[in-house]
């Protein structure tokens, strides 16, 4: 029986899992009760038991700059690939494209949702904890935008990665500072099964061009790709798992 | 009718009980059978929003009781319920 609370989250195990399971032996255990344990555990583990949802915001971060060199990396792959086997890197590609923007919607939501109790963090206080990682992130960004104007593209790449993962530390410090919405926890949830999806696809799509065009693809965008995309799903999935 | 947070205000209106004898009582008094699991997401809930409050574990069995909170709570969806159930026979009586 103990093994039906591991449905539930390792903190609400903590607080309540030996009352639970002292109930469960005074009763007779049916499949319906095993089912109702179950459900209930599940349910405690998406409204997240509390747990801030920072590090699926890192998780998605990691996963974008292998998302990128997968956007550059598969740009006019058409012309390598002859049109009668354009099917599955096709639909593997859509596929891609579709996800990245169903996660991108639902990070940009829960964004937009974390933002009226972010506000009224910053007015009670809050700043003074948020205001160097948001000074840093606001730095990075104006060297990758003067380098962009500029046109050095590799100062621009460079900075804009640490704009990246500046202004995920900045969201992150923030998101600690408050409980979760449940509908964070939805949210993810979808952003974890896109990380998922895209990653498989990504994967159909290099196969089946590297099939046609075996150099297309070098090594070093392919181990770029990989490794963040792979990081990525895994730091996301331990951010899902981490609880248990 | 059947909201388990709404039935274990009222079940432990009447003192504190550990999950089982509040599962006991509910199906006593309410003739609802909770899910042990439904039971304790509830007890979860209103623990978190403090209408109810543990006592020290006797065993591994904790026992819960009704805040002040809980109490105002339970006194204002029983308020709720009775505008529902006379509006609902004021309107039932006129329509047979």
């Amino acid at each position: 029986m103990r093994l039906l609370l591991h449905a539930y989250p390792r903190r609400w195990r903590e607080r309540y899992g030996e009352e639970l399971l002292a109930l469960l032996e005074a009763e007779p255990v049916t499949w319906r009760v095993r089912a109702n344990v179950v459900t209930a555990g599940l349910g405690e583990r998406l409204r997240g038991s509390g747990r801030p949802q920072s590090r699926i915001l890192w998780a998605w971060s990691l996963f974008v700059v292998g998302g990128l060199a997968f956007q550059k990396t598969s740009e006019h792959w058409q012309a390598v690939v002859p049109a009668g086997d354009r099917f599955v890197p096709t639909a593997a590609f859509d596929v891609v494209q579709a996800a990245a923007v169903v996660g991108s919607t639902a990070v940009l939501v829960g964004v937009a949702l974390a933002l009226p109790a972010f506000v009224r963090d910053l007015r009670s206080g809050g700043w003074r904890a948020v205001r160097r990682p948001v000074l840093v992130a606001s730095c990075a960004t104006v060297v990758a935008a003067a380098a962009l104007l500029a046109s050095l593209p590799w100062v621009f790449v460079a900075s804009a990665f640490v704009a990246l993962f500046a202004w995920t530390h900045a969201a992150s410090v923030a998101a600690r500072r408050r409980a979760p919405l449940r509908v964070h926890s939805w949210l993810a949830a979808v952003v974890r099964a896109t990380m998922a999806v895209m990653t498989g696809a990504a994967a159909v799509w290099l196969a089946s061009v590297h099939e046609h065009a075996p150099s297309f693809v070098g090594a070093a965008q392919l181990a770029v790709i990989a490794t963040f995309m792979v990081c990525g799903t895994a730091a996301a999935a331990t951010a899902r798992f981490a609880d248990r | 009718m059947n909201d388990p947070g709404l039935l274990i205000l009222t079940s432990l209106s009447s003192g504190a009980k550990h999950g089982h004898a509040l599962l006991l009582d509910i199906e006593d008094f309410a003739g609802i059978r909770l899910g042990p699991g439904t039971l304790y997401g509830a007890i979860t809930r209103l623990e978190e929003r403090g209408l109810i409050e543990p006592l020290d574990a006797d065993d591994r069995r904790r026992p819960y009781r009704l805040t002040g909170a809980g109490s105002h709570a339970l006194a204002d969806s029983l308020a709720d319920l009775r505008r529902i159930v006379d509006a609902a026979t004021t309107r039932l009586a006129a329509a047979t």
